[in-house]
């Protein structure tokens, strides 16, 4: 059996932390599903303020969409753009 | 589509403005610029499409019932999701594209929103150090 190279353990430990990160972007699919559900039962029970329920979720939802992007981008850096590989 | 269009060009218009600026800063600290400019153009538009998409998602979840918005708001989350690992990944692919640029360019529509829509109220941050008790 071959011993581990430090490069082969690098990758394993990026592709596991890569898997990690990914858990960022689960928590604002669920968020965002969970304000669309409540601004519908919003627009129902006061149909005139569609307009403002549908701004400010708007907002809010973009501004907590950009936070599943800093996950993805760690993953796919450690994927494939390792800066740690250069290091050994 | 009426609610939501005057924000999304207030939106565009200030990512386009960020952008310029930030270009314009880092055509002097690049050696390379013209990669970190395009990925900057890419990341830019690809928010500003992606915006668009969100905003179109919401308004078609808010008239929905409860329950089968919730499923699609997030359903239609991971299709944006997706289309950005897609940007990135090409753009860390791709040597004609700087990433750094790329991500920029997605995190500037954050950066727009904070700035123009949520922290626009001076008054309110010169009141918080305001005491109170006397009046």
């Amino acid at each position: 059996m071959e011993p581990i190279t430090g490069k082969a353990l690098i990758l394993a430990a990026s592709a596991i932390g890569a898997g990690l990160a990914m858990i960022a972007g689960i928590g604002p699919g669920i968020g965002q599903g969970y304000a669309a559900g409540k601004g519908a039962e919003g627009v129902g029970r006061q149909p005139e303020a569609q307009g403002d329920i549908t701004r400010t979720m708007l907002l809010g939802a973009a501004v907590a969409e950009t936070t599943g992007i800093y996950g993805l981008i760690i993953a796919l850096i450690l994927l494939f753009a390792n800066p740690l590989i250069g290091l050994l | 589509m009426g609610s939501t269009l005057d924000i999304q060009i207030r939106v565009a218009k200030g990512v386009l403005i960020f952008n310029s600026i930030i270009a314009g800063i880092g055509f002097f600290i690049f050696n390379e610029w013209v990669p970190f400019i395009t990925g900057l153009l890419f990341g830019g538009i690809i928010a500003i499409l992606n915006f668009r998409l969100l905003s179109l998602t919401l308004e078609k979840a808010v008239v929905m019932a409860p329950e089968s918005a919730q499923k699609y708001a997030t359903s239609r989350y991971f299709v944006r999701f997706l289309l950005y690992g897609v940007v990135i990944f090409i753009s860390i692919k791709a040597n004609h594209i700087n990433v750094l640029g790329t991500i920029l360019g997605l995190v500037s529509l954050k950066l727009v929103i904070l700035k123009t829509e949520l922290f626009n109220d001076f008054q309110f941050f010169k009141n918080i150090f305001k005491r109170k008790e006397g009046k």
